[in-house]
């Protein structure tokens, strides 16, 4: 293939958000241009899932951080030396999927005589927004009570990529049949304390042996190695089974469940792209419309201690099982929770509206009319900007 | 059996662990021979010495600055005529040349050698670089 079609993608970010990338991998893949990856090495196993990708550069982060901060001219030739090696790659162009600092002053590094798409600093050292989609980003988008897109939609329509279609994880993007057994997967720590629902892992005992006895479904604990210490405990006391395996050994099985039960953003955006429905309990920073995983998404945002175990496992019922027989139970829950299911608009974009089995709202009903109105309007304007002439 | 001259390096220095080459401490090539972590039984974090001096950086882990007293050395990282000889090393021969005429005792960091870099006119892309790594 010949390099005037090869793209880097820039995703220098955690894991959770480099599997949002998978839209863009996806569609630039399928358009038929050579697709390759820069990311930090601590996100390696997510940039291995995203499709339609040629080939994958990790930069070490930790280990550039602490060089940095003692040798920093011994770090200086270090990420030089990787820098020459992509921008020797020849690339017709560079896609910056990543607003901080470093990825954007390293964006222009990596296509020297192409182009790039997405947020960078120009060489006066200005940061540039080159498409209204990152505008809205940097302004209302960081507000989470104004902003009504989520990032990655954002970042993917400023790269020029279509926002219709299947993007799921794997080498070729297919859609994978999801073969559903008996199985609930739940991860019950999130990546900082403040998106914990519950402080310990103990706090889950009794939702984990209600689900398994009113559903008959075996549990299944997600998390990393490190975690096995604090899991072990909750497991052997509930009968669940422990799974702390890689990403991708993670995805195939939640390919195999009927839902998972999630505070983390990884396991969210992973069973977003294997299309696992999902019960999001939010807390703190993961709240508002920034982070939206896909279509098969319950969020329940959780004033700490608002939801009990009994809550959780109705919900459940009704966003899994489809078991709706108790409209007085759905009436409490939408009273007490704030409950959203995750929905993608007539464009393309991800938003939320209150699950259809809830009893009427009139002023949820409203908010989420007035989201889609918002978010038709910006669409209009990203369009404009798209058929705008050079 | 560690001597004076012997160099222990143990990461979190991904790349130079185990060095050379591509090694950030200039005194390295001096050293005799390498020690690793498995010949320091009660030493797991990373640690270099050099002679009596253990370099690496003033804000390093409580555990090194432990080891250092122990050892009775003094923590240490470039500065001076180190960042210079590092400087010409790394082909920057206008900041090299900036900080010779601007010697400091103090240790720079990277917004510092990207603000000189920027002043002496070395090129956009090490500016970028230094930014780069002042931002990680």
């Amino acid at each position: 293939m010949s390099r005037d079609h090869a793209i880097v993608v820039l995703s220098l970010q955690r894991l959770g958000d480099v599997l949002t990338a998978a839209r863009v991998t996806s569609a630039l893949g399928r358009e038929g241009a050579r697709v390759e990856v820069v990311h930090w090495d601590a996100a390696d196993q997510a940039a291995a899932l995203l499709p339609e990708v040629a080939e994958r550069h990790a930069l070490p982060y930790t280990t550039l951080r602490a060089r940095a901060r003692h040798d920093p001219i011994g770090a200086f030739a270090q990420l030089r030396r990787s820098v020459h090696d992509l921008a020797a790659r020849g690339f017709a162009r560079a896609v910056n999927l990543t607003s901080t600092r470093p990825a954007c002053l390293l964006a222009p590094l990596l296509a020297p005589n192409g182009t790039v798409s997405g947020p960078f600093v120009d060489d006066g050292g200005e940061y540039r927004a080159p498409h209204p989609a990152l505008d809205y980003l940097n302004t209302r988008g960081v507000d989470p009570e104004l902003n009504v897109f989520a990032h990655h939609d954002l970042y993917a329509i400023s790269a020029g990529v279509p926002l219709t279609g299947f993007a799921g994880l794997g080498k070729t993007s297919e859609p994978h049949e999801r073969d559903v057994d008996a199985i609930l997967a739940v991860h019950v720590h999130g990546s900082s304390h403040d998106k914990s629902w519950r402080d310990s892992a103990d706090d889950w005992a009794d939702t984990l042996v209600e689900l398994r006895r009113r559903f008959a479904v075996r549990i299944v604990l997600l998390g990393a190695p490190s975690e096995a210490e604090a899991l072990t405990p909750l497991a052997a006391t509930t009968g669940a089974e422990l799974f702390l395996r890689p990403l991708d050994e993670t995805a195939a099985l939640l390919r195999r469940c009927r839902g998972l039960i999630s505070v983390d953003t990884v396991a969210i955006h992973l069973a977003a792209a294997v299309e696992c429905p999902t019960l999001v309990l939010r807390q703190g920073p993961a709240r508002g419309h920034a982070f939206l995983p896909g279509p098969q998404a319950l969020l329940v945002d959780d004033a700490r201690g608002s939801t009990t175990p009994r809550d959780i496992v109705e919900l459940v019922a009704r966003h899994m099982f489809d078991d709706t027989t108790d409209p007085k139970v759905a009436a409490d829950l939408g009273r007490r929770l704030r409950l959203q299911r995750v929905v993608r608009d007539t464009n393309g974009y991800l938003g939320t509206c209150r699950p259809e089995w809830l009893p009427r709202d009139l002023q949820a009903d409203e908010r989420d009319r007035a989201q889609r109105t918002e978010r038709d309007a910006w669409h209009r304007r990203f369009v404009e900007a798209r058929d705008a002439p050079c | 059996m560690l001597t004076a001259k012997t160099v222990v390096f143990i990461g979190p220095y991904d790349e130079t662990c185990p060095p050379p080459p591509g090694a950030s401490i200039l005194e390295l090539e001096q050293a005799e021979r390498w020690a690793y972590a498995d010949e320091w039984p009660k030493i797991d974090l990373p640690l270099a010495i050099d002679g009596f001096e253990i370099r690496t950086a003033p804000d390093a882990p409580r555990e090194i600055k432990r080891i250092a007293r122990h050892l009775k050395v003094r923590l240490h990282r470039p500065a001076g005529d180190d960042l210079v000889r590092l400087a010409e090393r790394a082909r920057l021969p206008r900041l090299a040349e900036a900080l010779r005429t601007t010697p400091s005792e103090h240790p720079v960091s990277a917004q510092h050698l990207a603000a000189m870099a920027r002043c002496a006119g070395e090129p956009t892309e090490t500016v970028r670089l230094f930014l780069i790594l002042e931002h990680l």
